[in-house]
């Protein structure tokens, strides 16, 4: 057996168990690829597939007495078992014109072929020679230039007159309306915050408590500084400071001490030591330091502790 | 600027800065092709111009993604095949989960179902539909597996040679061959009696 398109030619039962759904999954990709890839194995399939068709279709409809002989035309090199044992079959049935002067019958992929007017040269003229010594083929050839025929004067059928208006209408089209695809950057930042907000009672109860912690503690501060007046913002820091350190392990004591070390910091402390000075803005600062614990404190909950109540808000959002 | 006179290639890129005309000279061109062809797999008019409509918006919505190298007549035939391919899917996932159901227990039941069914597409457009494809050869191209319908389709309405039906079903040539030998060979059975 011969090696072609990266494995032999299939055999009969590969053939069968092929057109009957049965090869194993993991051979089916290996004999689709080389019957797409060799035409002897594919005409071979395409033979089989049409006397099986034929072999189920026996009992109710008997196949023209030339057709076992066109399918086998198909299949020119190998016979097989099945094969030989139709042909013996058909061969009782044989009529006189079954056998002509011209040689086999063409199969239908070939008559199909010539009516559209792919096959030529010394090929054609061997088609042509049969056709004219035989009225079989004369006759399907007819046929086939009846099915071409019908099928070329297929129209084209035009979808309604609103066809274009529906599409465009359903396009969004950066030229024509920028502005519809997509929302501003704080329309969606306003509905992604709308998506953090509880959405049961008991949700709200929560977040009034969250909200109570840091409001107490910067109350205590308040009282605390009001009772101390000679406490600067300055000394409280450097006595939470050294208090913290003390309390936290190493790795946060380092990041304090980065943080403390920064420039940025000392200019945040320097506008605590300033709010102080002005009473107005040292309650907006305190106000402010409240909502930014608070919201801190919420969203920290939201996401650590209720991850599926944020899921379905972002849903309704 | 007279954008039916513009070739494919500039029309496309037209299209691609997002100008309406393009748009609308692009659906001048293509949708009765398109349309032919999904309404030959649906065989319903009115979900035929969804479906057609809804592979033109694909398309359009696609079109950054489409190289200029390739025939755009091809690429958008492959997305007009594929939504057809998926709703025909889809469909008969539906039948099949209907008449797979244990409700129908006997066979009364059974066929109140299949006519309750059928008469659900006795609409004016299915109407239209038996009359526009109910001829002896639109018939038979209906019973034909889809994916013959699609090469039948391509091959003698749109004209298109074998390798450009290989390329618009993404298939071997080989196979695309065979399916058009047997597609052939099933209307011609599906014909002969009508032929004499
Ligand atoms: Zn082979
Ligand atoms: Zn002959």
């Amino acid at each position: 057996m011969t090696e072609e398109h990266g494995r032999p030619h299939l055999s009969a039962e590969e053939v069968q168990a092929l057109l009957e759904g049965r090869l194993p999954d993991r051979e089916q990709g290996a004999i689709r690829a080389h019957v797409d890839a060799c035409a002897r194995c594919a005409s071979e399939v395409q033979a089989w597939q049409t006397l099986m068709e034929e072999l189920n279709e026996l009992p109710a409809l008997a196949p023209s007495e030339l057709f076992a002989e066109r399918v086998m035309a198909q299949a020119p090199v190998k016979k097989s078992l099945l094969s030989r044992t139709w042909s013996r079959l058909r061969e009782g049935r044989r009529t006189a014109s079954g056998t002509t002067a011209a040689g086999r019958h063409p199969g239908p992929a070939i008559l199909q072929e010539y009516v559209e007017g792919f096959v030529s040269g010394r090929r054609r003229a061997r088609v042509e020679a049969h056709l004219a010594a035989c009225d079989a083929c004369r006759d399907e050839t007819e046929e086939w230039d009846a099915i071409f025929l019908g099928l070329s004067s297929l129209p084209r059928l035009a979808p309604s007159s609103s066809f274009t208006d529906e599409v465009m209408a359903r396009v969004r089209l950066p030229a024509v309306a920028p502005a519809a695809t997509e929302a501003p950057v704080w329309t969606r930042a306003l509905e992604a915050a709308a998506g953090l907000l509880p959405s049961t009672s008991r949700g709200w109860t929560l977040a009034g408590a969250f909200a109570a912690v840091p409001a107490t503690a910067i109350v205590a501060a308040v009282a605390f500084l009001l009772t101390h007046p000679l406490l600067t913002v300055t000394d409280l820091t450097a006595f939470v400071w050294w208090r913290g350190a003390e309390l936290l392990s190493g790795g946060f004591a380092w990041a304090g001490g980065w943080a403390l070390d920064q420039a940025v910091t000392h200019h945040l402390l320097g506008v605590g030591q300033l709010a102080l000075n002005a009473p107005g803005a040292a309650a907006a600062t305190l106000v402010a330091a409240w909502a930014l614990t608070a919201g801190a404190l919420w969203v920290l909950y939201r996401n650590l502790y209720r991850p599926s109540d944020t899921a379905a808000s972002h849903v309704h959002a | 600027m007279d954008y039916s006179s513009l070739d494919d290639r500039k029309l496309i890129e037209l299209a691609q800065e997002g100008r309406e005309r393009a748009f609308r000279e692009i659906l001048e061109r293509f949708q009765r092709p398109v349309f032919s062809l999904v309404f030959r797999m649906i065989r319903n008019r009115e979900q035929a111009e969804d479906l057609a409509q809804e592979a033109f918006v694909k398309a359009f919505h696609a079109l950054d993604s489409y190289d200029p190298d390739y025939k755009f007549s091809n690429w958008l035939f492959k997305i007009a095949n594929n939504v057809a391919i998926d709703h025909l899917r889809k469909r008969e996932l539906d039948t099949v989960s209907i008449h797979g159901s244990e409700h129908a227990a006997d066979g009364e039941e059974e066929e109140r179902t299949r006519i309750a069914l059928e008469s659900g597409d006795e609409s004016p457009e299915a109407y239209a539909e038996s009359r526009e494809l109910g001829g002896q050869i639109e018939l038979a191209i209906g019973k034909l597996r889809p994916e013959y319908r699609t090469a039948v389709i391509l091959r003698h309405v749109e004209g298109y040679a074998y390798d450009e039906i290989a390329d618009v079903m993404e298939l071997p040539l080989g196979t695309v061959k065979t399916y058009l030998h047997r597609a052939r060979a099933e209307l011609k059975e599906a014909l002969a009696p009508v032929a004499g």
